[in-house]
């Protein structure tokens, strides 16, 4: 038989016995995929992220800025990759940030940056160090933290434990790297007496050198004696504390003076650097049992890239529950307080239940339309095509993550049109019984074929364009465009072989009473009565016609103004409902740990009063397990006595009303106002929905000198405190904190026989504790150090420290008061700076109504002239890039609207890209420059409903929606299609251009609707998903407005455009259906 | 008497129609692809067409052949047969003629 493209597709197939076993491999091989596929939450980023660490001890932050970081920027802004490079020279030291484009070689990136850093460390200035380069990646966020803590063991003791865990969890496969975080170490340290020292004559400085200097051991060599060859060890190590107390540090009137003379031997926990507490919350029952706040140590698991987080989690947590059985002590307890796989698992799981679901709904849809035999062929040919979907997913190295899985969700709907176009017209070639089965499937194959194959690469051609949304929202937008594209093409496979073969067995023998039925007459169906009273008025007066486009037009504006008017709020992306949040404590510069602990442990405990709380863990002068968040914020390299910040973790989401986001903005002003009481800046943060900023809002000022810039910041700051729904205000810029600086008399210094060297060391030793040497235990995890310092009482003030005595080259003792002098002076301000300019930070969040930054931001940009600058200088705004030139002030704005801005360009540039191919598309069907103009009014009107969808529903139009939005075109332009293509046939048949109109819009009704049916209610499933509701909102409404106007709209401006070409036969023709449509009436009555 | 006898059938027939062919020995005839057109024959066939904008032809074959008058009877007699148990889809319409001359 001779067939065309399609047909003999379909041939190959319809009858082979290789279709079903086809069908049930492909089943095979996708279920199989999906289980293979690692399962995660959040989508692959390739973000390659070096933070580069010097230290310059000594140099302020100026010094460093100009020697070290200015020329270093320079080196690593040349290399090609590179995004961003942020700087912050502090006191003595400096990081640097080195932010690549999304989707660079992580690996080859790296080297080049590692490369041409290493070629310039010979210009750095002497006495910088080695650079640290730390590099970051999605892949270092712990999946799985595990918080161990007791009633009875302290934190020094729980450390140890943690650490036997920590090692037996590295043994698992696919764990990449794990953390001990909180608890004390075991360090031997020496208590140096200030007085004993001078009774004995000894100083730190010589005591630090013997202890060194006994602590050695190793294989001096061998001798021989009658012919055996002896080995010589010389030496012994320092093995126990006693080792150390009984050292011999000076000799004093011809005896000994031992270290435990001079100075107190503790060998034990090292002073507190960090506090580590875990408590429940009101919503745990075990909070009645252990109501208090615990010493506790997290262990943070990372996995490997690419591996699945849950087979991990679960490997660990069966480890565990094992080694509870001994190494643990049962009252030390192991909560988990963090687990990504589970959440993972959870969230793939809730979308694979949305994709059933969405196929089921469609199918309904289906079989109303075409009878449960058709509906059959439908709900069997599309999870054959997610099946292959799954398939390339995993050859694709894609994760079964939110975006991907929702790729699928969203073209459920549009996947199913193939099959049914398919299905449909086999079906009513068997009806109309002309041909042998067989050669009638083949020949309705072909019919339609290249519709099939048109409309495939129309729907195609509109999501795919999305793949070139750059930045960091790219790795969250290109899997849908990819899958749903992917799903498409699998759709129109399936379509031409197995569909077929199913509606060939499954629909003709449907009918069989074909010839007792009336004869089907298109005139008396109730779609062709409805269309025809709608469309008959307009298409006789013109001046209807303009009425209803007028009105049209009137309501696109109108719905239009409902963003102007922010009835209808932009956002990029709303909050996802997550299992936790975090606060971030930052007391002032210059807060004691101590103080900054018992004001954690105050909002922890309002905190664990909360409703849906479940447990907390603070972290006081550490930082949490980071998290997708902190991997931009460096959250995780927060360190220091002032820092503090309290992981909470909220009831299962299952289990609770209340979405994440909603809870932490209640939870936010009760905390505020606590903080405030303490001086304490308290943020609540929670875990983006997209990809991670600074802050939500970021106000970078620039301008020529960095004091009026900072001052400039403080209004701008004040400015954000002013502004209603900013929260979270705070900026880069210490606090004063006072510092001593102990300049060397260099004279007096020099007569008194004592080096500058001397002073910084005894200063050192007296203040930081510097570990000297490290003891020799083997049963040891970590080494333990040796540190020397004085005792607390004897280095509280400047009256002790200048009471410290060193020992002269001859032997004298002289105070450090004597040769030093003492100025008191602020510490440096670090110096921030972006792409090699100087800059301040402003960040803030949004809370409120309109969560958006972008009407924060158009809020204060109104009141920016109200900050005061220096004379002769003006402020200006930035909104998309960096100033050009510093030798004004402005102010860029950053963060989130950074990404909204990227994101909304790229989206509305890649709309602008699908609409020149759809153009070219139908051009190239239709052969006709105008009919696409035509064609295409169904996009704009797709608006209407979308923004009435959001407005009512009252949802953000958010980066989903847009997608919707953009996708949208795809099929009502499809529709458009149907509708002229059959109009054009009957003219070409003769008929009169009006009736044409008519009847293509009764016919092509049908279909129509069923496409619009099958995208609406496979889009219900995604309506309550806090993500993704834009998308669905905007597929839904978009839908449903667009396809009724669609119905009207384009035939009638069709109309219009080609009525000059048919003119003779207007008159006629004007009472022909008229009179056809009476008698059918009264033939029914 | 020699006759002349055209068959037209579908397509899908094509191996049914041999087959009557080898039945009675029919070892020589000729054969030609037909693209048929009818337009809508009920009137409102392709009106109800949802998606379909190409007309594509029936397609068809001839086949023609010269036998003797009861052989020619016998064919068609088989092919009467065939289009009972077809249930009265696209039948098989064959057709004798007469030869006048030939040399």
């Amino acid at each position: 038989m001779k067939t065309g493209f399609a047909g003999g597709i379909a041939r190959q197939f319809i009858n082979s016995k290789l279709t079903p076993l086809l069908m049930v491999a492909f089943m095979a091989i996708g279920i199989y995929s999906s289980y293979l596929t690692p399962r995660e939450e959040e989508p692959q980023i390739d973000v390659p992220i070096a933070d580069i660490l010097f230290s310059y001890p000594g140099a302020s932050p100026k010094e460093i800025e100009s020697r070290v970081m200015q020329p270093l920027e320079k080196v690593v802004a040349n290399i090609p990759g590179v995004e961003y490079v942020y700087s912050t020279s502090m006191p003595g030291q400096a990081m640097l940030i080195v932010q690549f484009y999304v989707g660079e070689d992580i690996e080859r990136s790296l080297v080049k940056m590692y490369n041409e850093i290493m070629k310039h460390m010979d210009q750095m200035p002497h006495g910088t160090s080695l650079p640290l380069v730390k590099t970051r990646s999605i892949d270092d966020v712990p999946v799985l933290g595990l918080t161990f803590w007791s009633e009875n063991y302290d934190d020094y003791q729980l450390k140890r434990i943690a650490q036997e865990v920590n090692n037996e969890i590295e043994q698992v496969t696919d764990v990449s790297e794990t953390k001990v975080i909180g608890g004390r170490s075991r360090q031997i340290r020496v208590m140096l007496n200030n007085g004993a020292m001078a009774r004995y004559n000894v100083d730190a400085l010589s005591i630090a050198q013997k202890i060194q200097i006994a602590n050695q051991q190793f294989n001096t060599g061998a001798f021989n004696k009658n012919d055996v060859e002896y080995l010589v060890e010389a030496g012994e190590f320092l093995q126990t504390s006693d080792d150390v107390s009984n050292l011999v540090v000076g000799i004093h009137n011809g005896s000994p003076v031992y270290l435990k003379q001079v100075a107190e031997i503790l060998d034990g926990p090292e002073e507190p650097i960090q506090y580590v507490n875990f408590g429940y919350g009101s919503m745990d029952e075990k909070k009645n049992e252990f109501a208090g706040d615990y010493g506790a140590v997290t262990i943070s698991v990372a996995k490997r890239r690419g591996a699945d987080a849950m087979k991990v989690a679960d490997q660990i947590l069966e480890k565990i529950s094992h080694l509870e059985k001994d190494l643990i002590p049962s009252d030390v307890h192991v909560d988990v307080t963090r687990n990504y796989g589970e959440t993972a698992s959870h969230k793939v799981s809730e979308l694979l239940m949305h994709l059933a679901g969405a196929i089921i709904a469609v199918t309904f849809v289906v079989m109303l339309a075409m009878g449960w035999r058709g509906g059959l062929v439908v709900f069997l040919s599309v999870p054959i095509t997610f099946a292959l979907t799954m398939f390339s997913y995993y050859f694709l190295d894609y994760t079964l993550n939110r975006i991907t899985l929702f790729a699928l969700v969203f073209v459920t709907g549009i996947v199913v049109d193939d099959s049914i176009i398919i299905a449909e017209n086999m079906h009513r070639h068997f009806k109309m019984k002309k041909l042998p089965f067989i050669q009638a499937a083949l020949r309705s194959i072909d019919e339609v074929g290249n519709p099939t194959i048109l409309a495939t690469f129309t729907v195609i051609a509109a999501v795919l364009p999305m793949v070139f949304v750059s930045g960091l929202m790219g790795p969250y937008m290109s899997p849908m465009p990819i899958g749903a594209s992917i799903a498409m093409i699998f759709s129109l496979l399936v379509a031409l072989t197995i569909t077929p073969y199913l509606a060939f067995r499954l629909l003709k023998v449907v009918e069989k009473d074909d010839k007792v039925k009336k004869a089907f007459k298109l005139e008396n169906s109730p779609i062709y009565k409805i269309y025809y009273k709608t469309m008959q008025p307009m298409l006789e007066s013109s001046w209807k016609r303009w009425t209803f486009i007028g009105t049209i037009t009137f309501f696109l504006l109108a719905s239009m103004t409902l963003v102007y008017f922010k009835m209808v709020a932009v956002k990029m992306l709303p909050f996802d409902n997550k299992n936790e949040f975090q606060v971030i404590i930052d007391m002032p510069e210059g807060t004691t740990l101590e103080r900054t602990a018992a004001v954690t442990k105050e909002l922890a405990a309002y905190i664990a009063q909360q409703e849906e709380v479940l447990n907390y863990q603070s972290y006081v002068g550490t930082a949490s397990p980071m998290n997708f968040n902190g991997l931009v914020r460096h959250y995780d390299l927060r360190r220091g006595s002032n820092v503090a910040d309290i992981q909470v973790n909220l009831t299962d989401k299952t289990e609770r009303k209340a979405q994440s986001h909603d809870i932490a903005k209640a939870m936010r002003p009760g905390i505020q106002q606590l903080a405030k009481k303490f001086n304490a800046n308290a943020k609540v943060v929670e875990v983006p929905p997209g990809p991670p900023v600074l802050s939500t809002l970021v106000a970078e000022i620039y301008g020529p000198d960095y004091d009026q810039q900072i001052e400039v910041a403080h209004q701008v700051k004040d400015l954000f405190a002013n502004t209603a729904d900013v929260v979270d205000i705070d900026w880069q810029v210490e606090d004063d904190q006072v510092e001593y600086k102990f300049n060397v008399l260099k004279e007096k210094a020099a007569l008194a026989g004592i080096s500058t060297q001397q002073v910084v060391n005894s200063v050192a030793m007296a203040l930081g504790g510097q570990e000297v040497t490290q003891l020799y235990a083997e049963k040891e995890h970590e080494q333990v150090g040796i540190a020397l310092r004085f005792s607390e009482d004897e280095r509280s003030s400047i009256e002790d420290l200048k009471k410290i005595n060193i020992m002269s080259m001859t032997g004298q003792k002289v105070a450090l008061g004597d040769v030093v002098e003492i100025k008191e002076e602020i510490q440096d301000k670090s110096i921030y700076r972006k792409n090699q300019k100087r800059v301040v930070y402003v960040t803030a969040d949004i809370a409120g109504a309109l969560e958006s930054p972008v009407y924060g931001i158009l809020d204060m940009s109104n009141n920016l002239d109200k900050i005061q600058l220096p004379e002769g200088y003006t402020l200006n705004e930035e909104f998309t890039q960096q100033p050009f030139v510093q030798d004004n002030y402005s102010l860029k704005w950053d963060g989130e609207w950074q990404i909204t801005y990227e994101v909304f360009r790229d989206l509305g540039a890649a709309f602008a890209v699908v609409l020149l191919v759809i153009y070219l598309l139908i051009i190239g069907w239709f052969q006709n420059f105008t009919v696409p103009f035509v064609m295409m009014v169904a996009i704009p009107l797709s608006l209407v409903g979308i923004l009435i969808g959001h407005w009512l529903m009252g949802a953000f139009f958010t980066a989903t929606s847009m997608i919707g939005l953009i996708a949208l075109a795809g099929i009502m332009v499809r529709n458009s299609i149907l509708l002229i293509d059959f109009i054009n046939l009957r003219l070409k048949d003769g008929a009169p251009l009006k009736d044409a109109v008519i009847e293509a819009g009764a016919v092509r009704t049908t279909p129509i609707l069923l496409t619009a049916g099958t995208v609406v209610i496979g889009a219900v499933v995604i309506l309550f998903d806090p993500i993704f509701q834009g998308l669905a909102i905007s597929l839904m409404g978009g839908t449903i407005a667009s396809t009724f106007l669609t119905l009207v709209i384009v035939p009638l401006i069709y109309y219009m455009t080609e009525k000059k070409k048919y003119p003779v036969e207007e008159a006629p023709v004007a009472e022909t259906p008229k009179t056809e449509n009476n008698l059918s009436n009264e033939e029914e009555n | 008497m020699m006759k002349f006898i055209i068959i037209q059938s579908a397509e899908a027939y094509h191996h049914e129609l041999e087959q009557i062919f080898r039945d009675i020995h029919i070892n020589s005839y000729s054969e030609l692809p037909v693209d048929g057109f009818m337009e809508s024959a009920d009137g409102h066939s392709d009106i109800s067409n949802w998606f379909g904008s190409s007309k594509n032809p029936y397609r068809y074959f001839i086949s023609f052949t010269f036998l003797e008058e009861d052989k020619a009877n016998e064919l068609l007699e088989r092919i009467k047969v065939f289009n009972e148990e077809a249930e009265g889809i696209s039948p098989i319409s064959a057709y004798i003629s007469a030869i006048e001359k030939f040399v």
